[in-house]
């Protein structure tokens, strides 16, 4: 399959006065071509790190130790600013969870996606009014001749997303990248959202990195999931796969709490989510893992290949930190 | 079966100033009647804004309603007499975030202790001590957490920590607002253990409100669904997910991603589509008319009550007796 983005081995840490924040350590992924990829992962697992860093908006603390970041052959990390903005916005599109913050309210949305516009192709914002409605038809923002002159704090959080999302799509980008795009929308809003990026992806034969802490809403709408443990990839498949017969002891862990049984206790997972300063020795997981064995705490297991699936676990497919 | 809290006609506006002279209201909850059984788990659940938090701040006591009574086992809670704090600690709340509700300032045996004696404010202190380490122990914490102070104590320990203040006072009653949202999803299944071990340990009765469908079928027996100020559909659990009524609630059913195979309620007719309007203006006749894939003109303008469609299952839609689902 064709490959658009390849991450070879990205180290992403923040340099702090308490410590080094070793957000993103040691990550291999692919996305393919048209495809949705999900990644899980908990608060703190270094996801929005590592949407930041594809999207090349790592700023200072953040400092990337190693790695590659290959969109189309191109290693993002080593462009220039100017040769990141060419393709930031027009090959690769960005949604964050919060869309607030990256709209600005004194001008209107169609003003602010119109400069998304005018950014990459240069004239007046008004010559491509007709270009923000029809973005706006496509996003689905009812009554789009009018809407175009709302500001921001006119529009619900969802109107709010699409038209973040029809900025992203402004320019038919290769790439979204989508961090957490619905968490904070009610979760009839959050379907008719992920809906629209369903269809886009379609239309425009998008890839779609879609991030998030929600594994159920991964499992409807992912083509590929993967799961991101403290700064790392521990399991990396399809998505049904994934749900019928998770690998990894963290995996397992989370889809049995997602199977949830009339009236019966969920299987919690002891303790909590380690700190990336000092993270676990070996086997970041160790800690919390049911089926724990002493080399567990002594070697870093390996991302390896099972039968299509990669995982990192020393109980699956010997990926003990030797073979790669 | 014996009901332990009554909502009577609940009401609360808020007012918001809109410019220097206008106030417009909020209609937070406009007119909700509801009972909570004994010895049940209700699910209150609802859109974003659709009163659910106010609703529940109400039966514990912390709001006054604009008119109504909330009633337990027959005594208006707001009405003042000597017996008032004895009811009030019969009703207890938990919320999503703790520290809004920990003092940071406090131990944990402190925190336990003044909630303690404020029940029984004769306890000697050996007394006080085995009480408080009770509580830890009913809640999954050791004597290890008694003189940490909040901010050492991780998401789902602080949490923990809520729940054993809040059973401090014997309360029969337990209104659970979003406790686990906040929460990690490794962790969050270890405080729906707790709160399922307290229920059945202390005899709880619980208003357990959340936004996750998947929760709700894992934990209770009835289910009551907001929209905009008023309830449109209460029944029994199994009811609400295989035969759901009211549109809303089958296009919450359609967009929630939970992974319960078996009960997934999928009717694509049902997708949602728009956004819910303000509850400031709520629209005449049906609140849901705006978004309903159903609606018909007569919506627009009749006010659908809330009745009982079959046994002990209520929904609020004029067109519910056409079979439509
Ligand atoms: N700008 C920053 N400065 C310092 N540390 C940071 C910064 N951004 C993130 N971190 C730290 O890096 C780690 C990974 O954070 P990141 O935001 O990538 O995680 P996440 O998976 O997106 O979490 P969440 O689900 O909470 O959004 C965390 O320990 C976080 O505290
Ligand atoms: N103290 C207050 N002052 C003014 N308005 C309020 C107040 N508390 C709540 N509201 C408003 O009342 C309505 C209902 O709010 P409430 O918090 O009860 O909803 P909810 O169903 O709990 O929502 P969520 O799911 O987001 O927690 C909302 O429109 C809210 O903005
Ligand atoms: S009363 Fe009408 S608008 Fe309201 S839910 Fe029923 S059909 Fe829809
Ligand atoms: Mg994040
Ligand atoms: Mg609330």
């Amino acid at each position: 399959m064709e490959k658009v983005l390849e991450i070879l081995g990205l180290r992403v840490y923040y340099e702090l006065p308490q410590g080094t924040v070793k957000a993103v350590d040691g990550v291999d992924l692919d996305v393919f071509k048209g495809e949705i990829l999900g990644i899980a992962g908990e608060s703190g697992s270094g996801k929005s790190t590592l949407a930041l860093t594809i999207a090349g908006l790592l700023r200072p603390p953040a400092k990337v130790i190693s790695g590659k970041v290959l969109f189309r052959g191109i290693d993002i990390l080593r462009l220039s600013n100017d040769e990141l903005r060419s393709i930031r916005g027009r090959k690769i599109g960005i949604i964050f969870q919060d869309p607030v913050t990256y709209l600005n309210p004194i001008y209107t949305v169609g003003f602010q996606v119109g400069e998304v516009f005018e950014a990459h192709r240069g004239g007046k914002i008004l010559k491509y009014l007709n270009e923000v409605i029809n973005l706006f038809k496509a996003v689905k923002i009812g009554d789009p001749e009018r809407r175009v002159y709302s500001y921001p704090h006119q529009l619900s959080g969802g109107m709010k997303q699409r038209v973040l999302i029809s900025m992203a799509i402004a320019e038919k980008p290769e790439l979204i990248v989508a961090d957490e795009p619905t968490s904070a929308l009610d979760v009839t809003i959050q379907a008719e959202i992920v809906e629209l990026l369903n269809e886009i992806r379609k239309e425009l034969n998008t890839s779609i990195v879609f991030i998030t802490h929600d594994l159920a809403l991964l499992l409807e709408i992912a083509d590929r999931i993967a799961v991101m443990y403290a700064g790392k990839l521990v399991e990396v498949g399809k998505t049904y796969e994934i749900y019928k017969d998770p690998l990894h002891p963290y995996t397992k862990a989370l889809i049995s709490v997602l199977r949830y049984e009339r009236k019966r206790r969920p299987t919690p997972i002891k303790g909590s989510i380690p700190s990336l300063i000092n993270p676990p020795p070996g086997c970041r997981f160790h800690p919390r893992c049911p089926y724990v064995l002493p080399k567990c705490s002594q070697v870093d297991p390996k991302l390896v290949n099972v039968n299509g699936r990669y995982v990192s676990c020393l109980l699956v497919g010997g990926s003990d930190g030797g073979g790669s | 079966m014996e009901e332990v809290v009554k909502v009577v006609n609940v009401r609360k506006y808020f007012p918001l100033y809109s410019g220097l002279f206008s106030k417009v209201y909020v209609r937070a909850v406009d007119g909700v009647d509801l009972e909570l059984r004994s010895g049940e788990v209700l699910a209150l659940v609802g859109e974003s804004g659709s009163g659910k938090s106010t609703l529940g701040r109400i039966v514990a006591g912390l709001i006054k309603p604009d008119s109504g009574e909330v009633l337990y086992r027959g005594h208006n809670i707001f009405r003042r007499s000597n017996s008032l704090r004895e009811v009030r600690h019969k009703i207890q709340a938990v919320f999503q975030n703790p520290d809004s509700s920990l003092n940071p300032r406090m131990q944990i045996f402190d925190i336990l202790r003044e909630a303690i004696l404020t029940k029984k404010p004769n306890l000697s202190k050996s007394e006080v001590l085995s009480e408080v380490l009770r509580l830890l122990r009913a809640v999954g914490l050791s004597e290890d957490h008694l003189l940490k102070y909040p901010h050492e104590l991780s998401g789902g320990e602080k949490q923990r920590v809520a729940i054993a203040r809040a059973l401090a006072v014997e309360p029969e009653v337990l209104v659970a607002d979003e406790i686990v949202s906040a929460l990690d999803v490794s962790v969050r299944a270890q405080v729906m253990n707790v709160l399922m071990d307290v229920i059945d340990m202390f005899k709880l009765s619980v208003i357990f409100i959340t936004h996750d469908m998947g929760l709700v079928w894992s934990i209770s027996d009835r289910v009551a669904v907001m929209y905009l100020g008023k309830l449109v559909e209460v029944g029994k659990t199994e009811d609400i997910f295989k035969n759901p009524q009211h549109p809303y609630t089958k296009m919450l059913l359609v967009s929630s991603p939970i992974i319960s195979s078996s009960n997934a309620y999928r009717d694509l007719r049902f997708k949602p589509m728009g956004e819910p309007p303000s509850p400031i203006n709520p629209p005449k006749g049906c609140r849901f008319v705006t978004r309903c894939p159903i609606a018909v003109p007569e919506c627009n303008s009749v006010e659908p009550q809330l009745i009982e469609v079959s046994e002990d299952h209520k929904v609020a839609c004029i067109r519910v007796n056409e079979h439509v689902n």
